[in-house]
């Protein structure tokens, strides 16, 4: 008999995209509250908040993945993330559109990053998983961060010589 | 076990360094019997912790250097210059093996024998009676059958009188006639006077192998070394050859009567014991203190600026809501959590008197390699600064003090050719003034020409050849970076790290620091730092929708001025008091999109002595904002020295405003214009 092993993920929504992240590094979601901007700082980072006492720098995950930026919502978030980037751990917050809900993924049913045709740079991301119908692509959320690339998009030269090969 | 050990090493390091400072006392007034007594009890401490806590190399060593001080204090071996030069080594060596026990260094391991050697050297030709020593009474007579089993007792001896100076007597009263002799048979037994270090117990493992083939008695009879006593011996002396032996009886009458015969050696000894005076160890165990990790302290601080986040925030929800019960609550909560902050701030504070022994040091041995006489002295030790400041700020100090000995103290001959004293001084002084703490290093050297300073800068490219420099200004050059008075570099204090280094540390704790100096007269320099780095005094103000604060101590003057008078650019020079200013517009540096309020407020700051001018929208007050670090991802932010939680729970970002103004003239290149 085959043992059916699962792991929890969050999923979050960007625009019309599901992405998860493993519920593990999530410590916790806030509501969007005033966010004090750092001038001069990468357009991706959108400031600080207090999150009770330490000082939280916050991260616009659309800008970080190459979308718009668009006016926040009701159910604009921060995900409060826990995370270790080299050997380092880190807390941050990221914006997100919406949080949608907590995910049971069976590790059989998870499938590789496509490598064409993927908008994502494939490193980010750590594979998909079908749900309603709809991919949800899983993320290295640590990678994600940490990487001094001001966006995880793929450079259009990329995907062109990707769709010569 | 590792946490005892962890326990021992912190203890150790502090009974080391308490250690230290004693020894440099008493190298200063070796007539000072107190700092004698007080050596020799840390130096026991040391040992008796060490080996408890299984740090046996330590242990030795530091029981061999309490053996030379014991007799040091008992009168009985001067404190020369060669026993405190011993000394400060095996300290410094035992601050290394403290943290390489089983001396995995070779380089550790080598000096440790050295000092072994040093040590023993000290006193091998002067003591006679090192205590420490005691005398032990073996008697072994061995089986008859012991040679068959292929001990030879004769080894056993020469085992035993290693252990130190040994009179062996051997009994020949039971060898029979040699006609019935058997000689594969051991007739003979031994007594032998051992005068050594060892325990008991060490003695005792000499026979640790021959216990079943030899009866054998280990006495200790005397804390002394009875072999040095005239009337003990004679009466050893006295017995003839192929008698039988003394036993334990007959031997502790003997060391009895021998003792009371030689009566100046042991009125000497009691003489010692009454008169070691206790009242000075008595005098500091009064102050209690405990030991606490510097975590704890850490997150008492966090805590404790949380409180006083949430304190401002009850104070603003008081104001909005006119409840006479909740403002009188706001008010109590205001003032005790303001006394619990100062307390809990005060608890971080150190005081400088913790630095001085290593400075200390430091001009005692640079001094002597460089055949310079020097008096260090320090007052105002007891001024308190916070601990992580200490912490950074012990090694610019020392850069400084080694350029002062380098190239400020020149040499006892030199000195009396200037008709100076042969013996030059550097003196450190430190003492509060407001929210600062400053440390000034003085000296009585050569000082520093302000004119060759110029002529170097001037040739270094650093300022032009016809620059007008004020005296303060040129004496600033040196922290520039690519300046380096030194003519010759010596490995002393050449050795490439410079004053610009130095003033970048110092910097780095919100610090200043500065130069004043007479030729021929000596040179001053002076540190500025804050008080603590959590709390800054500020000023906030406000940048279309954020908060700012501004450290109250570069802030001079506010002007107010019509924002339809400012161009829209980022730096431009405006009038005020008469005189040019140039202002950075921060709303355009900052944020370009929001509206714009009719009046714009200018702050006036210092950079380096010359004013600039930063416009805001606002100015709010005066906070005192505890700082929040920004974070890794922010760390290029360098403009930005923290953040600090407002009352309301909003985050404002506090400014570094030296090096905000730095990042603006580079950006502008506005010092070409001016």
């Amino acid at each position: 008999m085959e043992t059916v092993t699962s792991q929890s993920y969050l999923t979050f929504r960007l625009d019309d995209e599901l992405f998860a992240t493993s519920v593990a590094d999530v410590s916790e979601i806030l509501e969007l509250s005033k966010i004090t901007k750092v001038p001069r700082a990468p357009h991706f980072m959108r400031g600080v908040i207090n999150l009770r006492g330490t000082v939280l720098p916050v991260v616009d995950t659309r800008l970080k993945f190459g979308l718009e930026k668009t006016p926040d919502t009701v159910n604009t978030c921060i995900l409060v993330l826990d995370l270790a980037i080299d050997g380092q751990q880190i807390m941050l917050g990221a914006v997100v559109d919406s949080v949608q809900e907590v995910l049971e993924v069976d590790t059989a049913s998870i499938q590789a990053a496509p490598s064409i045709g993927s908008r994502y740079k494939s490193g980010f991301i750590s594979g998909m998983v079908k749900h309603h119908d709809q991919f949800i692509m899983l993320l290295h959320i640590d990678l994600v961060f940490s990487t001094e690339e001001l966006s995880i998009l793929q450079n259009t030269s990329d995907q062109e010589s990707i769709s010569h090969a | 076990m590792d946490h005892l050990q962890g326990i021992f090493i912190a203890e150790a390091e502090e009974l080391i360094a308490s250690l230290e400072e004693t020894l440099l006392q008493f190298d200063k007034d070796r007539t000072n019997k107190t700092s004698v007594e007080t050596i020799f009890r840390s130096m026991h401490t040391l040992k008796g912790s060490a080996s408890m806590f299984g740090f046996e190399s330590l242990s030795a060593l530091t029981h061999e250097l309490e053996t030379v001080y014991d007799l040091i204090r008992t009168g009985r071996f001067a404190a020369t210059n060669e026993v405190l030069e011993v000394t400060l080594e095996t300290v410094d060596h035992v601050k290394k093996i403290i943290r390489d026990q089983g001396m995995q260094d070779p380089a550790n391991r080598a000096r440790h024998e050295a000092l072994h050697k040093a040590i023993a050297g000290l006193t091998g030709e002067q003591t006679h009676t090192p205590t420490g020593m005691a005398t032990f009474y073996v008697h072994c007579k061995p089986h008859a059958d012991v040679l068959l089993k292929g001990t030879n007792p004769l080894y056993l001896m020469e085992d035993l009188v290693s252990l130190g100076t040994a009179r062996v007597l051997p009994h020949m009263d039971e060898v029979p006639k040699l006609g019935i002799l058997e000689p594969t048979l051991c007739y003979t037994g031994f007594e032998v006077f051992l005068a050594s270090k060892n325990t008991l117990a060490e003695v005792e493992g000499v026979f640790i192998f021959a216990e079943d083939c030899c009866e054998v008695m280990v006495e200790k009879i005397s804390d002394t070394d009875l072999l040095q006593v005239p009337a003990f011996t004679q009466a050893l002396d006295i017995k003839p050859f192929g008698a039988s032996p003394f036993g334990l009886p007959a031997i502790q009458h003997l060391v009895a009567t021998a003792l009371r015969a030689d009566t100046p050696l042991t009125t000497a000894h009691t003489a010692v014991d009454t008169t070691a005076p206790i009242p000075s160890a008595a005098a500091k165990n009064h102050v209690t203190s405990i030991r606490v990790s510097s975590d704890k302290l850490d997150e008492l601080l966090n805590l404790v600026s949380e409180l006083v986040t949430s304190q401002a925030g009850l104070t603003l929800l008081a104001g909005r809501h006119n409840i006479p019960d909740l403002a009188n609550l706001a008010e109590n909560m205001e003032k005790i959590s303001r006394r619990l902050r100062e307390n809990a701030f005060s608890i971080c504070l150190i005081p400088i008197d913790t630095l001085v022994t290593r400075f200390q040091r430091l001009v005692r041995d640079l001094s002597k390699e460089l055949g310079k006489e020097i008096n260090f002295s320090a007052e105002g030790v007891e001024t308190e600064l916070d601990k992580s400041i200490i912490e950074n700020i012990t090694d610019p100090i020392l850069h400084m003090l080694r350029n002062c000995i380098d190239h400020g103290i020149e040499s006892p001959a030199e000195r009396e050719a200037k008709g100076k004293p042969r013996q030059g001084s550097i003196r450190m002084k430190a003492f509060h003034s407001g929210t600062s703490v400053y440390i000034q290093i003085v000296d009585d050297g050569k000082g520093i020409d302000a004119e060759k300073i110029r002529q170097k800068a001037i040739a270094k490219g650093l300022i032009a050849a016809d620059a007008v420099l004020s005296e303060k200004e040129t004496y600033d050059l040196i922290f520039k970076p690519g300046f380096s008075t030194a003519e010759q570099v010596t490995d002393v204090s050449g050795r490439g790290v410079g004053m610009d280094i130095v003033k970048r540390n110092i910097e780095a704790i919100h610090g200043e620091v500065s130069i004043a100096s007479r030729v021929q007269e000596g040179t001053t320099i002076t540190i500025r730092l804050p008080l603590t780095l959590s709390i800054v005094d500020g000023m906030r103000v406000r940048i279309a929708s954020s908060e700012y604060i501004l450290p109250l101590t570069a802030v001079d003057k506010c002007y107010e001025i019509e924002t339809r008078k400012l161009r829209q650019e980022h730096a431009q020079k405006i009038e005020f008091d008469g005189a040019l200013l140039p202002v950075f517009n921060l709303r355009e540096v900052f944020h370009d999109d929001e509206p714009k309020p009719d009046i714009t407020q200018v702050i006036k700051v210092h950079f380096d002595e010359f004013p600039v001018g930063l416009a805001v929208d606002a100015v709010i007050g005066e906070y005192q904002a505890v700082m929040k670090p920004l974070g890794s991802f922010y760390e290029n932010r360098e403009e930005f020295s923290g953040a600090t939680i407002l009352g309301d729970g909003s985050v404002a970002l506090v400014m570094d405003i030296h090096k905000l103004v730095r990042q603006l003239i580079d950006e502008n290149r506005l010092l070409h214009q001016h």
